[in-house]
């Protein structure tokens, strides 16, 4: 950089020359930076702010005046492109100097006016508001341009850099593009090597050093009422936190510096003499009070962290959960259980049993007890008389916990846990020690739980929170597996139907979408056994109405695959001889007072009105395939000439006749397509005709 | 107890049997106190009666495990005086004492001479946490007001009567108490 050298000289004249004009000194600061951001290498931008640190660090009079106004100015170092990747970031001398100064800052500056800075800065810190090495240009070009005045404006050329150093005739042009090349390619390596977005490695770098200022600056303010400089820094995370935690891919770094936070926290300075204006009665419960707000208030950030921060994060937990109970070999999740994320999770679930946090208790009532009482004015099965009721119904169910948490959030006068992180300290439990931190947990329970979490997504503008919803999974998982069949089968008859026809239809959508074979597995098996356990018709009804009204030909096809199990498998196959083998301790006591058995019957029995309903949508999903030949409509009606395939024997012969002639009439007006699924259904077709020709 | 069962079940179990069948002759519940010790046998807090005790979590691999050494320092000073350290692996914070008991105390006499006693590893906070660090805790709450153990290396000190003098955070280095340990031994 051209005046790099002498534009440092003038910073350090400055220092002495405003020494009692803070604004005069600042606006210097502010002004120089600028140049050095959009003009010089690291190697400058490091000797200005070595300049800088070493000026605050002589006069610490003008350091306490102007700190609170220099994060915002030395923010703008705190970037991937001033990052050598084959350095430490403490041998970064950009990054360390521009740290340092923070550090200086934040011990010399004026201690409320830095921490309420640090606190406004960050509360507006966003991932969007991070710019790109070239749109930072292109903003300074448009600043510099409306610069009528400003410093250095007549020694310092505000041109584009690569211009002005291609065109200057006393400075060796070639020899700069040379090294803006090697740090544009430098930065891009850095990049490349990054296991995020850079914009994210800025963003943490900035939140790093804004949250240290004010951590370290709240230490050093004097203050009777320090619950309030603590809830102004709670707010300002809280509020960072909600405007980005659904841009951000990885929040565990914002996590981290949560955690950081709560756990290093060392309360403001008492107010000298303060005990000498008050009672000692009334000082006790200054403190009392004081202690008690602060408490909640760290209980709160934690909680709340843990629950907005992961909610792009899945961790299996169900999956894993599933696994173990069928001893099967869970280190094939680990490729999805990012051990950072588990580790963090760790430390706070720890941290909360630190903050006297009872995640049990808060888990009873916060969660479970909570989502009942959302669900509790839903009228009975009765009152639903007709088609345009339940869809209605319906509707509601899926728009209650969005207004719950609406009207929850208006009325609310008083700090309070949050229940998405609630659950996730309550569901990491199991990971942490192997056992079910509530087994006693119901399935009608698990089920409201499920939807209190689900639904908010479908009327809210928030993000849906993945991981708030896979430990939903988890706490069905442990309501399926912990209690009887038998006792499940009744909670589950005693709901109204409607209510569980709207958590399979969530249950079936969400099991399609997710991607791991795994979890994908142990979500569709959950569906299965839940339809196991609710009464038949409402099985076969819940059947019907997908293959009738889901806009999705994949989701039928799975759940034709669900109905083919249903109907062939019979009682104790499924459900009852999986439950057996998780509970094989307790076999031997059972058996001694085990009544004879019924004769075995499927989940779902065959009977004429099902034939003619399952024909019927078989008739219809072939005509749709003529009408619409493309992959989804032939996989949907090949999947239910399977279907009869495997049923042949307890179908109708003359129904499956004419399935047969409707194939071959499909097939007959499709034979131009060149779609492979036309084979395919010739194949089953054939298959067909081969047993009805017997 | 099932075969299962972590060492902290039953190391908690076991303090709770042996707190009840100690005699009720003890001025302090903290006499009625038995943890187990590395070995897993009762180590009866009714021993401790007329000592000045520092009761210490530890663990191998954190950022304050050089404490040991401060610790052992100042338990050599003042033992003969009737002073005792009592150390608690846990491995609840940041996973960093993963080891055995056998490990740990091997650990603690290699690396720091540590001649005070080292119990079996507990947890400390918790449902399932040693009814011993219950006890402190209750006694004595920490920053805040919080009673749950923040961290590796927090001290409760007790005096001659099986009072809880004091709780330190692991910021305190155990240097730092020499003079209150004095204080209460000459108390």
């Amino acid at each position: 950089m051209k005046h790099g050298p002498e534009l440092c000289k003038k910073l350090e004249l400055a220092f002495s020359e405003y020494e009692n004009d803070a604004l005069s000194l600042v606006t210097i600061i502010d002004l120089y930076s600028m140049n050095f951001i959009n003009e010089g290498f690291r190697t400058d931008k490091a000797q200005f702010l070595q300049v800088l640190l070493s000026n605050l660090k002589k006069n610490s009079r003008v350091a306490e005046q102007i700190g609170w106004d220099l994060p915002k100015i030395l923010l703008r170092f705190l970037d991937a492109k001033n990052v050598d990747r084959d350095l430490s970031l403490s041998q970064n001398v950009v990054i360390s100097t521009a740290l340092k100064c923070f550090n200086e800052i934040a011990l010399l500056g004026n201690a409320k006016e830095c921490f309420l800075a640090g606190c406004e800065i960050i509360e507006g810190l966003s991932l969007q508001g991070v710019e790109l090495e070239d749109e930072q240009e292109e903003v300074f070009d448009d600043e510099t341009e409306d610069d009528g005045d400003g410093y250095g404006d007549e020694d310092i050329d505000d041109d584009d850099t690569d211009k002005a150093f291609s065109e200057d005739g006393d400075y060796d042009g070639t020899e700069n593009a040379a090294k803006i090349a090697t740090e544009k390619a430098a930065t891009q390596a850095f990049i490349d090597v990054l296991d995020r977005a850079p914009e994210e490695f800025t963003l943490e770098l900035k939140l790093h050093a804004l949250m240290e200022l004010v951590s370290t600056t709240i230490k050093r303010i004097q203050t009777s009422y320090p619950s309030k400089f603590l809830a102004t820094a709670v707010g300002s995370f809280l509020s960072f936190i909600k405007s980005n935690a659904a841009d951000i891919d990885d929040c565990i770094f914002v996590l981290r510096r949560v955690y950081m936070f709560c756990r290093n926290y060392i309360p403001p300075l008492a107010q000298p003499n303060i005990a000498e204006t008050l009672s000692p009665e009334e000082f006790e419960n200054l403190v009392e009070d004081e202690n008690a707000l602060q408490r909640k208030l760290l209980q709160c950030l934690l909680t709340n962290a843990v629950g907005q921060l992961l909610l792009t994060r899945q961790m299996h937990t169900a999956a894993e959960y599933v696994m173990k109970l069928k001893n099967m070999d869970t280190s094939v999740l680990d490729y999805v259980l990012r051990q950072d994320m588990r580790e963090m999770v760790a430390r706070c679930y720890h941290l909360a049993y630190s903050f006297d946090i009872d995640v049990k208790e808060a888990f009873k009532t916060q969660c479970v007890k909570e989502s009942v009482s959302i669900y509790q004015s839903l009228p009975q099965e009765s009152e639903i008389v007709n088609e345009a009721a339940k869809s209605g119904i319906t509707q509601l169910i899926y728009q209650l916990a969005h207004t719950y948490n609406v009207q929850k959030k208006l009325t609310e006068k008083s700090l309070s846990l949050d229940p998405a992180g609630i659950l996730a300290l309550a569901t990491y439990h199991y990971q942490e020690t192997g056992n079910v931190l509530y087994p006693e947990i119901r399935i009608d329970e698990a089920i409201y739980m499920f939807l209190r979490f689900f639904t908010p997504e479908v009327y809210s503008q928030t993000a849906p929170n993945l991981y708030a919803i896979e430990c939903c999974q988890y706490w069905l998982w442990v309501a399926v597996t912990t209690s009887s069949c038998q006792e499940n089968r009744v909670i589950l008859g005693a709901m109204p139907s409607y209510v569980v026809a709207t958590f399979l239809q969530i249950q079936l959508l969400r099991s399609f979408n997710i991607a791991s074979d795994g979890p994908r597995m142990a979500s569709f098996t959950l569906l299965t056994r839940t339809m196991c356990l609710i009464p038949e018709s409402d099985a076969f009804e819940f059947v019907k109405d997908t293959l009738l009204n889901c806009p999705s030909n994949l989701m039928k096809c799975c759940i034709l695959g669900i109905l083919k199990d249903l109907m062939i498998n019979t009682r104790g196959s499924m459900v009852e001889t999986s439950e057996q083998l998780s509970k094989l301790s307790i076999s031997g006591e059972s058996k001694q007072s085990a009544k004879p058995e019924l004769p075995s019957r499927p989940y779902i029995i065959i009977n004429e009105d099902r034939k003619a309903t399952i024909h019927a949508l078989a008739v219809m999903s072939f005509e749709d395939a003529k009408k619409s030949p493309v992959k989804e409509s032939l996989v949907l009606s090949l999947t239910y000439l399977n279907l009869f395939v495997s049923l042949k024997l307890k179908w109708d012969r003359s129904l499956l006749a004419e399935i047969r002639d409707t194939a071959n009439d499909t097939v007959g007006f499709l034979e131009k397509t060149s779609l492979p699924e036309i084979d395919f259904i010739k194949l089953a077709n054939e298959n067909l005709e081969s047993f009805l020709s017997q | 107890m099932t075969n299962n069962t972590t060492e902290h079940h039953s190391a908690s179990t076991s303090t709770t049997a042996a707190a009840t069948a100690t005699t009720a002759s003890s001025t302090s519940k903290f006499y009625d106190l038995a943890p187990l010790d590395k070995k897993g046998q009762p180590f009866p807090f009714k021993k401790l009666e007329g000592k000045v005790v520092l009761i210490v979590n530890v663990a191998s691999k954190c950022g304050f495990t050089p404490q040991y050494q401060d610790l052992q320092e100042l338990y050599k000073r003042y033992h003969d005086k009737g002073f005792e350290i009592i150390g608690f692996p846990c491995n609840q914070f940041g996973k960093q004492e993963p080891g055995t008991d056998e490990e740990i105390g091997q650990f603690c006499q290699v690396n720091y001479g540590v001649t005070f006693p080292i119990m079996k590893k507990v947890n400390v906070n918790g449902s399932d946490a040693d009814p011993v660090w219950e006890y402190l805790k209750q006694e004595k709450t920490g920053m805040l007001g919080f009673k749950g153990i923040k961290w590796n290396f927090e001290k409760f000190l007790i005096d001659k009567h099986g009072n809880v003098h004091d709780r330190y955070s692991s910021l305190t280095k155990p240097a730092n108490l020499d003079h209150t340990v004095e204080k209460l031994l000459n108390r």
